[in-house]
């Protein structure tokens, strides 16, 4: 069976551009199935030919089925970095959460900007854009409206829409502009094994506290080689060696 | 008797008792004795008020040969103000053993007061005097004195100070504890000695703690007697098995000596007391022990040699839904307390678990380790119910019969009861309640690079200009259909005199060819039409009354306004009635359409520069 299924999926890769699609559909079934290392191993590869949040997030669940929260958070948030208003990525990934070990209090401060930050994550880059070019021909048509229109309601709406139009295609052109900086932003990372952080980067350096699979923590500092300073979202702050996580 | 005597008898025997309580009568001895060596037995009575004490003339074993001898003595103390007094009475004889064995010297009963208290017996044992030792020295009271070696001043064989080691098991099981005794047998004086147990590989050694100050006794070893003492205790955990060995351990002494050629009163006066110390090291001996493995462990084995018991219960009295519970579970017994590996409690499913919190608290005796291990298991339930929590097992090696036990405890029951607080929000609540996640999307995806986004490419900004190219074409498309309206109607204006022209020449061809109906239709429209351009005025809507308010607010004559509507009418007039031979008539109306149309052209056209 492993044997037919793996001249398939080379048969299949022989055809080139097509392969990604049909290698995710029998990766699905794969999943489907229940064998979920088979269903990695395709969906990986398909991730190899490029870059899809339906893919690392079907890739999250499989790892997720077979118990390895570090890989499945690390791939729902890879996911969720490129899907940020997708409502099964965002469920998946806070279900995998409630199962790590490390439950550490966030401090999100203020309301209004963790409001800014989830409005700002209900879509991504490209959503943001095409919304800002929407924005920019609903302002051009008032402006339409407003020339030549006949009678004066019809002015006076075209106007303001024209001014309103104009506004809101600055302001999702900024959204855009900021979800591609923290779209390509590498400065988090996800805990792959129990690793002891230390207050200096060193291996005799003293323990702070330990920190389990699955959690994720912002880099302050990975300019060397094998130590890299991190920070958690309670605010500590400390040395980790780079073999114990996996950037997103 | 009346009650109040009655009373002051009580609270007089009351404040009497203690004083009688306090009187006590101790014997003192010496436990070991050499075959004929003398010593003192004394009885102490802690007041002076000793009416008589019964004498003992013979003693079982032992001769008497001197007693008994009575000496009082009294202390008073004054501390921070308070007065004490000590006072006792004290009863000696002076024994020596006839013969070895063990003894017990009787109590005596003493009269204090008209009350008859009993002492304490003693047991002694006497060992057989020889050696060179103590009968020729032999020492008055009970304080044993150095004895001297034959052999030269400051010379120390290994005959005058050893030690022996002995174990009280020379076969345990791995775990099982051995109890080291380290025994010091001299005959000089020791005045100290210091050796320490390594660190062994094989064994968890504790040391059992024994006082400070050592006491000697009178032992014999080999058919000598020495002074012997137990110098340390070690309780040893075999941690491997096979034939392990204790090593030979070190021991560094000081031993004193006293000069015989010194004169003693010289000594005395000049400081000099003649005594004198030697540095020796002692080597105990080495010690094999074996240990045998545990036979097959069981799967759930906890680690446990000895001997225990196991009892659990439920701390928390009133358990709530969301709040932690505390299940206490205590094993105790003899044996390796604090290697115990913590037994596994099978919560319901719907318990959320913690890490058990594990204390141990243990004595070392002789015996091995006896104490007790206290394990708190913390559980928080998630919802209220009746649930069970099953019965733990615990599995240890029991050295007594050589195999492998399981104890349990019993079930405990459990009622969750409603709680108040949550340790989950809503949304936590909700993600806990559906315990699995969102199935995987399946379908067809689109593959692209990472870097490859939409937003801020050429082809995004291209969207941009594309859609003000067609903003600016569909503006300069309406502005000019705009311009071309506008222009219209100026045409219209200034076309109306050639239009009416135009008309009028087709009026005039129609009368000559003699249809007069048409002509005056014609000439009608043309007149109409021409008011109606030139006025701005859809057909439709125009009478004669409005021609005339529209002229008079051009300002045209009043005359020429008449002649145009009497035209009109006539027209009318004309187009309906059946003379229709007036060829002259039709000639001059004619005419003066022509005329009257020029002349209010002119004055319009006027009027509009």
């Amino acid at each position: 069976m492993k044997r037919i299924f793996s001249l398939l999926i080379l048969f299949l890769s022989l055809l080139g551009v097509q392969a990604a699609e049909i290698q995710k559909s029998l990766a699905d079934s794969m999943y489907a199935a229940g064998k979920y290392e088979q269903a990695i191993t395709l969906y990986q590869k398909i991730l190899q030919q490029g870059d899809n949040a339906t893919i690392y997030y079907n890739l999250g669940n499989a790892y997720y089925r077979l118990h390895d929260m570090g890989h499945a958070i690390l791939n729902y948030e890879r996911a969720a970095n490129r899907e940020p208003g997708d409502a099964d990525i965002r469920f998946n990934l806070a279900l995998a959460r409630s199962k790590t070990v490390d439950k550490i209090e966030s401090n999100d401060g203020f309301f209004l900007v963790y409001w800014f930050r989830s409005f700002l994550n209900s879509m991504n880059t490209d959503q943001w854009g095409r919304l800002s070019i929407g924005a920019f021909v609903f302002m051009l048509s008032g402006v339409l409206v407003y020339v030549f229109g006949r009678r004066l309601l019809f002015r006076k709406i075209g106007f303001f829409a024209a001014v309103v139009m104009f506004f809101l295609t600055f302001v999702f052109n900024i959204f855009a502009y900021l979800q591609r900086k923290q779209y390509l932003d590498n400065t988090h990372a996800v805990v792959m094994e129990t690793s002891r952080i230390k207050s200096s980067p060193a291996a005799s350096g003293t323990v702070l506290f330990s920190l389990h699979e699955g959690t994720k923590v912002k880099i302050l500092d990975n300019s060397m080689r094998d130590w890299v300073e991190i920070k958690i979202s309670d605010g500590k702050t400390g040395w980790m060696q780079k073999t114990d996580m996996e950037i997103i | 008797m009346d009650i109040k005597k009655l009373f002051l008898i009580v609270i007089l025997l009351l404040a009497a008792s203690p004083l009688c309580a306090a009187v006590r009568v101790i014997a003192h001895a010496p436990e070991t004795v050499a075959q004929g060596e003398q010593f003192r037995l004394e009885y102490e009575v802690n007041t002076q008020d000793v009416k008589s004490a019964q004498v003992l003339t013979k003693i079982p074993g032992f001769e008497i040969l001197y007693g008994p001898s009575r000496s009082s003595s009294y202390s008073v103390q004054i501390i921070n103000g308070h007065q004490s007094s000590v006072s006792s009475v004290t009863y000696g004889y002076t024994l020596m053993a006839r013969k070895p064995g063990t003894y017990v010297i009787p109590h005596i009963t003493v009269n204090v007061d008209g009350h008859s208290y009993a002492s304490n017996s003693v047991r002694i044992k006497v060992v057989p005097g020889g050696g060179g030792s103590s009968s020729g020295n032999a020492s008055q009271g009970g304080s044993p004195q150095p004895v001297n070696s034959k052999s030269s001043v400051g010379h120390i064989s290994n005959k005058d100070l050893f030690i022996s080691v002995t174990a009280n098991k020379s076969q345990v099981y791995e775990q099982e504890p051995i109890l080291l005794t380290y025994r010091v047998y001299t005959r000089l004086n020791l005045r100290q000695l210091a050796g320490k147990m390594p660190d062994l590989k094989g064994f968890m050694v504790k040391e059992v703690p024994l006082p400070q100050q050592k006491s000697f006794s009178i032992g014999s070893y080999n058919g000598q007697n020495y002074y012997t003492t137990v110098w340390s205790q070690y309780v040893m955990f075999p941690q491997q098995t096979g034939k392990l060995v204790i090593p030979q351990i070190r021991f560094d002494g000081i031993v004193e000596f006293s000069n015989p050629n010194v004169d003693p009163i010289d000594a005395f006066f000049n400081g000099n007391s003649g005594a004198f110390e030697r540095k020796k090291s002692v080597i105990s001996p080495s010690l094999a022990v074996m240990v045998r493995p545990l036979p097959s462990k069981p799967v759930n084995f906890s680690g446990a040699v000895g001997h225990f018991s196991i009892k659990s219960q439920l701390r928390t009295l009133h358990p709530r839904e969301n709040e932690t519970l505390d299940l206490q579970v205590q094993i105790s017994g003899t044996g390796n307390v604090d290697l115990i590996k913590v037994p596994s409690v099978n919560f319901p499913g719907d318990f959320d678990t913690y890490d058990p919190k594990q204390t141990s608290q243990s004595k070392l005796t002789t015996a091995g380790m006896v104490g007790n291990m206290t394990i708190d298991y913390v559980a928080v339930p998630k919802h209220r119910g009746s649930y069970t929590i099953p019965g733990i097992d615990f599995t240890y090696f029991d050295t007594s019969t050589n195999s492998y036990k399981t104890i349990h405890t019993a079930p405990i029951n459990v009622d969750v009861a409603k709680g108040e607080k949550s340790i989950y929000s809503d949304k936590q609540k909700e993600i806990l309640a559906r315990s699995d996640i969102n199935y995987i999307k399946t379908g067809v995806v689109n593959l692209h690079h990472k870097e490859d986004l939409f937003w801020n490419r050429s082809s995004f900004w291209l969207y941009y200009l594309i859609s003000l190219l067609l903003f600016v074409a569909v503006f300069i498309y309406l502005h000019r259909r705009v311009v071309q309206r506008g222009d219209e109607v100026g045409q219209r204006v200034r076309g109306a005199g050639h239009l009416v022209l135009a008309r009028m020449k087709k009026a005039r061809k129609l009368m000559q060819q003699n249809h007069i109906d048409e002509f005056y239709d014609e000439t009608l429209h043309a007149m109409m039409g021409y008011v109606s351009d030139k006025l701005n005025i859809p057909v439709s809507d125009l009478t004669k009354e409005k021609i005339v308010d529209e002229f008079l607010a051009q300002q045209v004559p009043g005359e020429l306004s008449d002649h145009f509507t009497r035209l009109l009418s006539d027209c009318e007039f004309f187009r309906f009635s059946q003379n229709k031979n007036e060829l002259n008539s039709t000639e001059s109306v004619y005419n003066d359409v022509v005329d009257v149309i020029s002349k209010l052209d002119s004055i319009l056209k006027k009027k509009k520069k």
